[in-house]
């Protein structure tokens, strides 16, 4: 697939897609973009894909978003970007199998856990793949507290209900890359968080998941390249 | 002005218990439940009011908070009746964290259901309640609000409190940041043709971005830094038109308290129930 590989500064900007296509921006190891992946994936979109290289971002891409972020839909000359309004944009306009929530309560709830994840988890993440060996223990007991909090969010088989809805595939690229964390300790346990790895495991069992996943070894590879400041965002791609 | 901004936002978590007592309430069964409110910010070691009564929308809310504000002028532009318990957000209640983990305001109760986050606050608030919908309904117009509100998030709003924070050559160049991501905000404006983001009156964008415009003369405090109505001159024409709108007045902020307020903040000991009396 010619476009499989990122592309970057001084590129040419690719040709729109043709009418009625679904092209998507992405990056293959961006779990913001892999959360509107999963919505396309679920929905049975078809669409396809122009993986862009976010630390040399090609020119026209600051044209298409100010934002200069993944995941960009664009379709009949309209853009959209940024994760969640992709994600609602894509209920809109494919109405078929609708996973954001209709009830507004639901969907309250729903946004109030994700910003539980953005206030009490996603920094602390971040600060620990990155921390110093000292550093570790004062992290991962915020990062450990946090994640409780989503943990007790998760009072059903899924954290949209009986099935698999927005908030499972919004949360879910963040527990697909935990492995990252291994190296400075920390293992999703099932004695600490009981209802979060059952949840894993359900949700790995899902065609949609699936169809998006990288194995732990990718994702530990990927941020390697990452931590060593060359992210390769092609690692993977067979020659 | 340089630490304003910083301890306005203070989130310190309560570490002492301080006493505090309950301003004296009449109690009295005739009285509506809002009249047994006090105004005053509720702090640490404060007892928890009352749950609201069956039917009553509360609103936790703090006097200066610009995130609190977008929501009571969406609760204004609705209609919507609802009582206010103030929080102090430097010296929180401890009971606010049981109703809200991130006991940050606003937050809404409402027959015993809890919604907080702002934009999540109005978004419940715009289709629950009935009147005039402030969210667009097809795809695309309610994903351009997302965008411009991203945009908002990531360029423009963290630049005005830059500028606020900042002097000399960093200043001007958060200055010349905020008028880029202004920009955007002007364009579309003149794509659209309407006076407001919402269209021929003001939707869920005008709200959301209002306070930070109200409070502009508070935020941009040197000459050097005032925005021209020759660059914005949709923006300006927004400006008044918004003014004018009587949800906007109901709500407005006094900025003569809140300079008050902001140098409390300064000084190191914000004071939330400044300009209150003492019945209040």
């Amino acid at each position: 697939m010619p476009y499989e590989r990122a592309m970057k500064t001084g590129s040419a900007c690719p040709p729109p897609p043709g009418p009625g296509k679904l092209r998507l921006y992405s990056q293959r190891f961006c779990p913001y973009a892999q959360r509107t992946r999963l919505f396309l994936a679920a929905k049975g979109i078809e669409h396809e894909t122009i993986n862009v290289n976010l630390k040399e971002k090609p020119e026209w891409f600051f044209e298409k978003t100010p934002i200069a972020k993944v995941p960009v839909l664009e379709k009949d000359g309209k853009i959209v970007y940024e994760s969640l309004v992709c994600n609602e944009y894509l209920d809109g306009i494919y109405p078929d199998k609708c996973i954001t929530p209709s009830d507004p309560l639901e969907k309250a709830r729903q946004s109030m856990v994700l910003a539980l994840w953005d206030a009490k988890v996603v920094e602390f993440y971040y600060k620990l793949v990155t921390a110093k060996e000292d550093e570790r223990p004062a992290l991962t007991k915020q990062f450990v507290d946090g994640l409780q909090f989503i943990e007790n969010a998760l009072t059903q088989p899924f954290f949209s209900g009986d099935k698999a809805g927005a908030l499972d595939y919004n949360l879910w690229p963040f527990f697909e890359r935990l492995c990252v964390l291994k190296h400075v300790g920390f293992e999703l346990s099932v004695d600490q968080f009981p209802k979060l790895s059952a949840w894993v495991e359900r949700m790995m069992q899902l065609p949609e998941v699936k169809a998006c996943y990288f194995p732990p070894e990718l994702h530990v590879q990927f941020g390697k390249t990452m931590m060593s400041g060359s992210p390769d965002y092609d690692i993977g791609l067979k020659e | 002005m340089a630490n304003t901004i910083r301890t306005f936002f203070a989130t310190t978590r309560p570490t002492t218990l301080q006493a505090t007592t309950l301003p004296a309430l009449r109690r009295s069964g005739s009285t509506p439940a809002s009249t047994m409110l006090p105004k005053k910010a509720f702090k640490t070691g404060s007892t928890a009011p009352e749950p609201p009564a069956p039917g009553v929308l509360r609103l936790i809310s703090s006097r200066f908070c610009p995130y609190a504000h977008r929501t009571r002028l969406v609760l204004a532009a609705k209609g919507i009746d609802y009582e206010t318990v103030n929080v102090c957000l430097k010296d929180r209640p401890e009971w606010f964290f049981a109703i809200n983990p991130l006991a940050k305001v606003p937050t809404l109760q409402h027959d015993g259901k809890v919604v907080y986050e702002s934009l999540v606050c109005n978004e419940y608030l715009d289709r629950v309640f009935p009147g005039r919908k402030l969210l667009p309904e097809e795809p695309l117009e309610k994903a351009r609000i997302g965008m411009l509100q991203a945009i908002w998030d990531a360029k423009t709003q963290p630049n005005f409190m830059k500028v606020n924070m900042s002097k000399g050559e960093e200043q001007l160049k958060a200055f010349v940041a905020l008028k880029e991501g202004l920009t955007l905000f002007e364009n579309h404006l003149v794509t659209s043709g309407t006076p407001f983001f919402g269209g021929d009156q003001p939707g869920f964008l005008d709200y959301s971005i209002w306070p930070w415009f109200e409070l502009r003369d508070l935020l941009l405090v040197n000459d050097v830094v005032k925005l021209q109505e020759v660059e914005f001159p949709k923006l300006f024409a927004w400006l008044s038109a918004m003014y004018d709108r009587p949800e906007v007045k109901t709500v407005a902020f006094d900025l003569d308290v809140f300079a008050k307020y902001v140098a409390t903040a300064i000084a190191g000991n914000p004071d939330s129930d400044i300009g209150l009396g003492d019945s209040d």
